[in-house]
């Protein structure tokens, strides 16, 4: 077992050095961002879920931050409690803006992971995440939007099971497309960057995130006026 | 459905191109779904099968295709009559691969911009093990879209050029597994 570990902590060494160059040489000048960009912005339909406090959430999540999502389950042996703790240092990296992003941790196992038990394990990461589970149906639905694949390795016993599973970060808008994708060996600062740009850029838009930037929210509907419209309408007014 | 049997042939051999089932639950190690899961420890790493054919109004159809274990191949018709076709086959290294995977995971989820009329036209199809085709077909352009991005890093990883001759009067929204004779039918977009 200890050389099975050996061989995933190699592994998932080797993996984040290939990631790191891989990153370099793709996301060159065309593309701009660290992460790949999701173009058009894909809306999600989504479904309702469970919280770590067993409230009923829809997702994605209708708050008015950019939500940091990825997949995987409570009993995963490597890259889940990397990819949270991860998250963690990108929330410390982001300093007082990190208020602007929730990460999103969505567990594929509806056999093991309930809210009591992904509230568990991200309270061992001190993370601010949201954790998310719920029954296999809504869960697939889920999964289905991201094109997550996961596989099951049945064990002796029937709750003795690993499961494979895609390993990416989806960042997702306040309005709750997906905008970015990166592999789970993505470099924080590089994803630090990206959303420091997409900030800047909607602000340079007139379009903020937060309450009283002009949001529209998910249905549509148009919270507080953008910026920029609201300079001309004023303008035309004094005229 | 034909350009599909193109691309089946071009990666005949693989599961996905045998129909294969996919592996049974083990806990014995078996290929790896998608070469980014890092949760999966040993054995050869497998890539999403990707096909392309893409040509002008008035051209013949250029085919690549990226195969199961990393293989790029291609098939150029040629460009005079009595020349012959130019093929090849190529096994990528690691990074290009994993910069493949990464764009054909974004093309993946990627919803799918509508067919339109262009110079060049390509039909793109990815194959994610257990994971369900992805098809389209789109205009070839310089702006970025994901389905842009991966056809032109594949083009620029081909060593041959492709057979697209330039062709005369508006241009059409074509099917370019279409023979070029099937085209000409096809109504030019004002």
């Amino acid at each position: 077992m200890s050389s099975v570990s050996t061989r995933c902590a190699w592994f998932a060494r080797g993996g984040l050095l290939i990631a790191a160059l891989v990153l370099d040489a793709t996301l060159a000048a065309p593309v701009e961002f660290h992460g790949l960009r999701v173009e058009p912005p894909k809306a999600l339909r989504g479904g309702m879920l469970l919280d770590q406090d067993a409230r009923d959430t829809a997702f994605p999540l209708k708050r008015d931050t950019w939500q940091l999502v990825f997949f995987g389950y409570t009993h995963c042996p490597d890259i889940c409690p990397m990819t949270l703790h991860k998250t963690g240092l990108l929330l410390k990296e982001l300093g007082p803006e990190s208020a602007r992003v929730t990460p999103v941790f969505i567990s594929i196992d509806s056999g093991r992971d309930n809210p009591e038990a992904l509230r568990n394990f991200i309270k061992q990461f001190e993370v601010r995440a949201v954790g998310l589970s719920g029954d296999p149906e809504a869960l697939q639905t889920v999964a289905n939007e991201f094109g997550v694949m996961v596989r099951r390795f049945q064990g002796k016993t029937a709750l003795a099971y690993a499961l494979e599973h895609s390993s990416f970060l989806y960042l997702l808008d306040p309005q709750g497309r997906v905008r970015l994708l990166y592999p789970g060996t993505a470099e924080i600062s590089g994803i630090a960057a990206d959303l420091h740009r997409l900030w800047r850029d909607e602000s340079m838009d007139g379009r903020g995130t937060g309450p009283g930037r002009g949001e529209v929210d998910r249905v549509g509907n148009e919270r507080s006026r953008p910026r920029r419209e609201q300079a001309v309408e004023e303008e035309a007014a004094r005229r | 459905m034909r350009g599909l049997a193109v691309l089946g042939i071009m990666v005949a051999g693989t599961a996905w191109a045998a129909g294969a089932p996919a592996a049974q639950p083990s806990m014995v190690p078996a290929a790896p779904i998608d070469p980014f899961d890092y949760s999966y420890c040993g054995g050869k790493p497998v890539y999403p099968v990707i096909g392309i054919n893409f040509a002008t109004a008035c051209g013949p159809r250029n085919q690549i295709g990226l195969g199961r274990r990393g293989h790029l191949m291609w098939l150029f018709p040629p460009q005079r009559a009595g020349d012959s076709p130019v093929r090849g086959k190529l096994l990528l290294p690691e990074a290009e691969l994993k910069r493949l995977s990464l764009l054909a995971e974004v093309v993946q989820i990627a919803d799918p911009t509508p067919s339109a009329p262009g110079a060049v036209i390509y039909n793109l199809g990815i194959n994610f093990q257990g994971r369900p085709d992805k098809r389209m077909r789109t205009p070839a352009s310089d702006t970025y879209t994901p389905a842009n991005a991966l056809f032109q890093a594949m083009l620029k990883l081909v060593p041959d050029a492709p057979a697209l001759p330039a062709c005369e009067g508006a241009l059409r929204d074509f099917d370019p597994t279409m023979h070029p004779a099937e085209r000409v039918g096809i109504p030019a977009v004002p």
